[in-house]
């Protein structure tokens, strides 16, 4: 069952069209990691599907209802976790969690018992401190804690750990994947080593449309391909080398490049054949990184 | 109802902790205190400054009870304005911070978060300026003397001018989406209103009126029925202008 559809949205500001005919669904109970490099639209897709941004074109759903900008009947079915979440910092965690609760319409029998739960889980002390004095670490669990305080279908986090120490990731991404089996996480991010931690599908926007979207494991498989590390002793050797043209260069630097599209045999025949022979050879895992690189330079 | 109680009780709850709601105590508590006082060392004070007048000798009146209302009403717009100013980034702090994307996430209609906001201030302002009318109302005849009519009646139409103000005020930060309109908006009004006093059609009406001619009432030079369309007008202005923050805050992206 499908929790969100993006279907078909534009959004331009002035004469800049951000998105372009994006359509993607988040299937229910699985972390969907929404990639893009900073500025690719990830916050604006967000705020269209929590009704903060007009949509010129297209529609979004969510749980079947389809989202009005300005009116808010959808939010009742989203938890939303911003990159730096604000608060009500003269409040106590507690006080704050019944502001949500209220809002949220929860029945007042259980909201204390359910704030209790969500204190408990992202490991907030329940005591008389003002939010005022909390870190960038403990504000972005109490932010986690506020949105799966109404037990969301869907829980948006927009680049929640991109602010934090990595001590402070991991705590998120533990806290993300234990909520993870209660509702649907839709993760936008930079950060790919915490995409593939927790996600199950990827989607990677680039030049306003979803350049790519499947299983992390399918995405890896499918499109990354064999790259090699090689280092030479000169310039003159890596030139000699690269001006064969029989590789495609993803990387380069003064001395070393990394190349892919050919096979180590390839490889061992261009050296010989040139007679050069690099102090360097290295095979470069195939990862998220490596697609998600490809993908936003073009060549997938 | 179930959305609005608990957003305007942070609102008073976030008055009391930054100690803006006692700080006005204070201060509005200092006028209502100081308008019979001050009524009262006012001819003191000019006694003091003859000097300076190269002989010439003042002769003022005993002070009475009317001269405490006078400072009443000439204090109303500094203390409206300090009102205004203590309260200026009530909506802009929210926008600017993001915390009320936290609330509208969470299922609070727009006009909800306008209203509370709104209904906070009302009272509030009920409180400080009855405050201080009820401490001039109760002290005055402590220190001065006369006999006055329509103080209670009379009390309502600045009250009621202030909380238009306060409307302005609110549809300014709302445009402009800074803390500098919600104080810019109440002083053009205010000095559009000065220049309308000065055309004479328009003058009776306005809504400036009710600042203006309250302490006519007090010595009886106007009767009850000359606030009337001033009034009216005054209660259509400010749902017009809590109408319309409303109608562009819903448009507004966020």
């Amino acid at each position: 069952m499908e929790i969100l559809s993006v279907n078909n949205i534009s959004k331009s500001f002035g004469d800049n069209q951000v998105i372009k005919g994006l359509s993607f669904t988040v299937k229910a109970n699985t972390i969907y990691g929404f990639l893009g490099q900073n500025g690719a639209g990830k916050t604006t897709v967000m705020k269209m599907i929590l009704g903060l941004h007009k949509i010129d074109t297209g529609t979004i759903t969510v749980n079947g209802q389809q989202v009005k900008f300005g009116q808010t009947p959808t939010n009742e079915y989203i938890g939303y976790l911003a990159d730096v979440p604000a608060f009500y910092d003269f409040m106590t965690p507690r006080e704050y969690l019944q502001l949500c609760g209220k809002i949220s319409k929860l029945d007042a029998t259980i909201l204390n018992e359910r704030i209790t739960k969500m204190l408990d889980l992202v490991g907030i002390e329940d005591n008389k401190n003002k939010i005022k004095g909390y870190s960038r670490g403990m504000r972005q669990r109490l932010g986690i804690a506020s949105a799966l305080l109404s037990k969301p279908l869907l829980l948006i986090c927009d680049e929640p750990t991109s602010a934090l120490d990595p001590l402070g990731r991991k705590q998120i991404l533990d806290i993300l994947a234990e909520a993870a089996n209660e509702t649907t996480i839709i993760f936008s991010t930079h950060i790919l080593t915490d995409v593939e931690r927790i996600c199950d599908y990827v989607g990677i926007l680039h030049n306003g449309t979803l350049a790519l979207e499947d299983d992390i494991q399918s995405i890896t498989n499918k499109y990354a391909t064999e790259n090699y590390l090689l280092e030479f002793t000169t310039n003159q050797d890596l030139v000699k080398f690269l001006d064969s043209r029989l590789f495609k260069i993803i990387e380069q630097t003064d001395l070393s490049a990394v190349v892919s599209g050919c096979d180590i045999s390839e490889i061992y025949a261009q050296v010989n054949t040139l007679n050069i022979y690099p102090i360097k050879l290295e095979e470069i895992k195939s990862n998220l990184e490596n697609v998600f690189l490809e993908v936003t330079n073009g060549t997938v | 109802m179930a959305l609005f109680k608990p957003f305007f009780y942070k609102e008073f709850l976030k008055s009391f902790r930054n100690y803006t709601f006692y700080i006005l105590l204070i201060l509005f508590s200092f006028f209502g205190f100081s308008n019979p006082i001050i009524a009262k060392l006012m001819p003191e004070i000019f006694k003091l400054a003859e000097s300076d007048l190269g002989g010439i000798t003042l002769v003022l009146p005993e002070p009475t009870a009317l001269d405490s209302w006078m400072q009443f009403f000439s204090n109303i717009s500094t203390q409206l304005g300090l009102f205004i100013l203590m309260f200026s980034s009530i909506f802009t702090i929210e926008l600017s911070s993001g915390s009320i994307i936290t609330m509208l996430t969470k299922g609070m209609p727009r006009h909800l978060i306008i209203t509370s906001k709104f209904a906070f201030l009302v009272v509030v302002w009920t409180i400080m300026y009855y405050l201080t009318f009820f401490i001039t109302y109760f002290y005055t005849p402590l220190l001065l003397t006369a006999t006055l009519d329509n103080q209670l009646i009379m009390s309502f139409f600045p009250y009621f001018y202030g909380i238009l103000l306060i409307s302005i005020s609110l549809w300014g930060g709302v445009i402009t989406k800074s803390s500098i309109g919600s104080i810019v908006f109440p002083l053009l009004y205010t000095m559009l209103m000065s220049a309308l006093s000065f055309i004479s059609l328009p003058k009776d009406f306005i809504p400036a009126v009710l600042s203006r001619d309250s302490i006519l009432l007090l010595t009886n030079e106007v009767s009850l029925s000359h606030f009337t369309i001033p009034t009216i007008a005054t209660f259509f202005i400010i749902i017009f202008f809590i109408g319309t923050a409303i109608a562009i805050f819903n448009k507004q992206h966020i």
